[in-house]
């Protein structure tokens, strides 16, 4: 089994709206109009563009932090001051300093969003997000400074689309990762396993590809990668390094930590694990054995990088394949994004997509552990479901802000006050009827069919059965009395009953699958 | 309350708005078959299972505090004197836990010293699943409990797909993922995050609007039907829930449909039981503590519910152990000795048996971050008014390690299985795919 490449001519408007949810976060049937006009492989070269010559990533140059991200101007007194105090006082600075960073950290999540909404580089955000969770670190409990976690993440962007050895040299040299993996600490008298570990299982190359010997070798190859806490940039600290001989997956030699992702880049267990993450990710869960095989040995065949792998399975037939589309269900990530484009709105104000995400599985910057977020089928159980059918109606809306309010206590989310439950209400507001009229629709939108198909393709970009298709419209042409009548764009319902369909499109489980 | 009368109560209230079902004649599955559900029984032993995830540091919560050994691998993070409270000659518990220590004295407390499986795993991740599924020796996606759920609607025959229904309200958990240990073939069990949210409103203030979205609605989240884009076969979705069928195929759709449908019917009576009911006792103002409270609850409101679900994370102390461990202990405690207490308040004590376990323990010897690295066997907790209290096996034997990690005595299934057999009364051969020999601690 491999991948065959698609014919440029069967690339139309509802594959391309296909690789705009797989390679972002979805967009209108317009914007996938006009993807396809492009012809498939310019689509797919845009996506894999690399960065604009002040980009960051073009450059080499770090970007400079956004404010919220920045350590407070005292962070290195700060510290020195801390030692010095009175445990009481100690804890007391501490818990305020902690309290400053978790509000820093959540508009840090406003400032990513925002840049996944309005990027002209989908792809690259959309990697970021797939980094984020493949090498997940949290805020929570060891980071608690917004500052790495910004750091971590531009590292990921950097490095989207780049090859595997690369990628894991930055990693061991993340301030946030050896922090939150205890390896800033881990010294060659007692070296900590943690990262070693997690490197092996999580990261590289998966369960059974090691022995418990090689986690004690690795973490040995590891200590020394440490931080300065003080302005939280990379060390290595030569005196806790150990320099003696290891024997890691069968290799022996006075291995550091370079010499450990080396010898890990070159198991054919690394590109096997890595090509079923990205299949999972892109494609469609449970990728069979022979499929990864296959992608594994064009992973190899493309020296571990990202960019041509990507290439070749966008451009292939099985990408677009029936199988293919709608396998995946959506992030809430995805989801909420989506459905601001397909609705065309800005980033809601306030902290009610914060709390949304939160509340459907996908805290940005706080993954539930160094696994990450599951994904898959895991996203979805009772609870969240209805979460995601909810915060549908609030987007369309306004209705029942109060229950992406954030109650429990240590829970990740933004407390949200009365004053804010009432603006949120008011501001979401959606009007389709001034919407379409700013686009020049309003004319051609006259008939119930049509706005039906127009708001079946923004939203959903897949056909529907002709049976709820018909219920749809008969949706919109229901009367007071339960009967029907006819609808035209100049009805005085005309909103409600256009928010009444797509909070039902938003609210079926079609909707949550891309 | 019978799920006669559930549906009843469900139809008559229905959503909030319109009523979903009253105007449709579809009815849920596990509302039709009402005789086979297991929690109708007012009496019914209920479980609550308490997962500590991270890997509990099972030596310094049960301390054999006159071992040498212990104080030698331990000796900044080796806890003595006012840090313990003695439980026997060679045992004493952490200090944090001392809000249990009235559960133990009574004999409401079991410990089970060293439990673990051959071959322990050291990773969180695969370690977790072999609790969670019960099973060591292969990668099995359904979960002890699921296939007690199972067993419980619809007999142990996978292949009937006639008998996939059964009450799904068999299992609650709390949290914003399903644990495996719920994953079942028959789609049953339901997780609760926020109780609030357990609710679909149509849109629109338009009457005959609002109740057209609301039959439309229904049979979008019909299992079984066709839904916006592609017709479903019902047979398949159990398989994809287990991850075992292409998720692309419309199984995904009819799984989504057929959460949705659990979740609304069970929605408005839990959260019109989490409303009613005051409880007498205070709980700590933690997420455990608000999840116990619920529990119990929702105990008193007689759900038909056999298996709750809880869990407390931050157990993987790599670092700066001591006061973190003592913390998430300490809430432990407090919390379980609340729910307990409010148990014995309302008079429900009797039919409740609390099981707590973590992945795996911790290594023997500190490191050098004033933590613990991952290990393997440690103790499993029971409570409740007829579990066999005291300490069962023997303390650690810290001079005959393996590759530094203490080596498991009894196995944790022996465990599940005396919870199958002697408290929920059921087979377990069949659920945990496997012969344990019950372990004597439930009376």
């Amino acid at each position: 089994m491999a991948f065959s490449p698609l014919p440029a001519e069967a690339f139309d408007a509802a594959k391309a709206a296909h690789l705009l949810w797989r390679a972002g976060f979805g967009g209108t049937w317009s914007e996938a109009e006009a993807l396809a006009a492009r012809g498939l492989e310019p689509a797919v070269e845009w996506l894999l563009a690399p960065a604009r010559e002040s980009d960051s990533a073009a450059s080499g140059q770090p970007a400079a932090p956004p404010e919220c991200a920045l350590l407070e101007p005292d962070h290195e007194e700060f510290h020195q001051k801390l030692r010095a105090l009175p445990e009481q006082e100690k804890r007391e600075l501490a818990r305020k300093r902690r309290h400053d960073e978790r509000k820093k950290v959540d508009e840090l999540k406003r400032w990513w969003l925002e840049k996944m909404l309005t990027t002209d580089r989908p792809l690259e955000e959309k990697l970021t997000l797939f980094w984020h969770s493949h090498f997940a670190s949290s805020f929570a409990d060891k980071i608690q400074y917004a500052y790495p976690m910004w750091q971590q993440n531009e590292c990921f962007r950097r490095f989207a689309f780049g090859r595997f050895p690369d990628q894991l040299r930055q990693l061991i040299r993340d301030p946030a990762m050896l922090v939150w993996l205890d390896n800033a600490q881990s010294k060659r008298q007692k070296p900590n396993e943690n990262f070693a570990r997690e490197l092996m299982e999580l990261f590289t190359i998966g369960i059974g590809n090691y022995t418990e010997a090689d986690v004690k070798e690795s973490a040995r190859a590891l200590t020394g990668f440490s931080i300065r806490r003080e302005s939280w940039e990379f060390v290595f600290r030569a005196q806790a390094h150990d320099v003696g001989q290891k024997t890691f997956l069968g290799n022996t030699g006075d291995w550091s930590g370079d010499d450990i992702v080396e010898i890990l880049c070159e198991q054919p267990a690394a590109s096997r694990f890595m090509a079923r993450k990205y299949l999972e990710f892109f494609l469609w869960p449970n990728p069979e054995p022979e499929l990864v095989e296959a992608a594994a040995k064009l992973y190899r065949e493309a020296d571990l990088e990202l960019a041509p792998f990507l290439r070749t399975l966008f451009l292939s037939r099985e990408f677009y394949s029936p199988r293919a589309i709608g396998a995946l269900i959506k992030s809430p990530v995805v989801l909420a994004l989506g459905a601001l484009k397909s609705m065309r709105l800005a980033l809601p104000q306030g902290p009610i997509i914060l709390n949304a995400l939160s509340l459907m599985g996908q805290d940005l910057f706080f993954p539930p552990d160094v696994n990450g977020w599951p994904g898959g089928i895991n996203w979805i159980n009772s609870n969240v479901l209805l979460v995601r059918y909810n915060f549908s109606n609030l987007l369309i809306n306004g209705v029942n802000p109060e229950t992406f309010r954030v109650r429990v206590p240590r829970e990740p989310g933004v407390r949200m006050t009365r004053r804010q439950i009432i603006e949120a209400q008011r501001s979401l507001q959606w009007s389709p009827r001034e919407q379409l009229i700013q686009l020049g629709l309003d004319r051609k939108l006259n008939d119930p069919k049509a706005v039906v198909d127009f708001y079946l393709r923004d939203f959903l970009h897949r056909s529907v059965e002709p049976e709820f298709h018909r219920q749809l419209v008969a949706f919109l042409e229901t009367d007071a009395a339960g009967g029907r009548k006819s609808f035209s764009f100049d009805d005085p319902t005309f909103d409600e009953r256009v928010r009444g369909l797509v909070h039902l499109i938003m609210s079926s489980p079609d909707y949550q699958l891309c | 309350m019978s799920l006669l009368q559930t549906r009843r109560e469900f139809l008559v209230t229905g959503l909030k708005g319109a009523g979903l079902l009253a105007a449709s004649a579809f009815v849920p599955a596990f509302l039709t078959r009402t005789a086979a559900a297991a929690g109708a029984d007012k009496d019914a032993p209920l479980l609550v299972v308490l997962q500590l995830s991270g890997g509990n540091d099972g030596l310094n919560t049960v301390v054999p505090f006159t071992d040498d050994l212990y104080f030698k691998a331990r000796p900044t993070i080796g806890l003595r004197g006012e840090s313990l409270f003695k439980i026997s000659d060679r045992i004493a518990l952490n200090a944090a836990l001392a809000p249990l220590r009235r559960e133990f004295d009574s004999g409401r407390m079991a410990i089970i010293q060293n439990t673990g499986y051959p071959n322990p795993n050291r990773s969180h991740f695969r370690s977790m699943e072999i609790w969670q599924t019960g099973i060591s020796d292969r990668i099995e996606p359904s979960g002890w409990l699921g296939r007690y759920f199972d067993a419980q609607c619809c007999g142990t025959d996978p292949k009937e797909e006639n008998q996939k229904s059964g009450n799904a309200e068999i299992g609650i958990s709390f949290g914003k993922v399903m644990p495996q240990s719920f994953r079942n073939r028959s789609n049953l069990g339901l997780s609760i995050d926020n109780p609030e949210t357990f609710l679909w409103n149509a849109s629109g203030e338009t009457e005959s609007l609002a109740k057209a979205q609301q039959a439309i609605f229904e049979k979008l989240n019909r299992p079984g039907t066709g839904g916006l884009s592609a017709p479903a076969t019902s047979k398949n979705m159990s398989m994809a829930m287990l991850g075992g069928m292409d998720p692309g195929e419309p199984a995904t759709a009819d799984f989504l449909r057929h959460t949705a449908m659990n979740a609304m019917v069970a929605g408005d009576r839990i959260r019109n039981a989490l409303k009613k009911g005051q409880s007498r006792v205070e709980y700590p103002a933690s997420k455990l503590g608000g999840e116990l409270a619920m529990i119990s609850k929702l105990i008193a409101a007689d759900f038909p519910t056999r298996v709750y679900y809880a869990s407390q994370g931050g157990f993987d102390t790599h670092a700066n152990q001591l006061e973190n461990h003592a913390r998430l202990l300490g809430d432990v405690a407090a919390s379980l000795a609340a729910f307990m207490k409010d148990l014995r308040l309302r008079k429900m004590s009797e039919r409740v048996l609390i099981l707590a376990f973590s992945e795996f323990g911790r290594r023997v010897a500190e490191n050098a971050s004033g933590g613990t690295d991952h290990g393997s066997a440690a103790p499993m907790f029971l409570f409740g008014d007829r579990v066999k209290g005291g300490l069962h096996g023997v303390p650690p034997d810290l001079e005959n390690l393996a590759s530094g990690d203490v080596r498991h005595q009894i196995d944790f299934r022996q465990v599940y299985a005396a919870v199958l057999e002697k408290w929920l009364r059921t087979d377990s051969g069949a659920i945990l795919q496997g012969s344990y020999v019950p372990l004597d601690v439930v009376a």
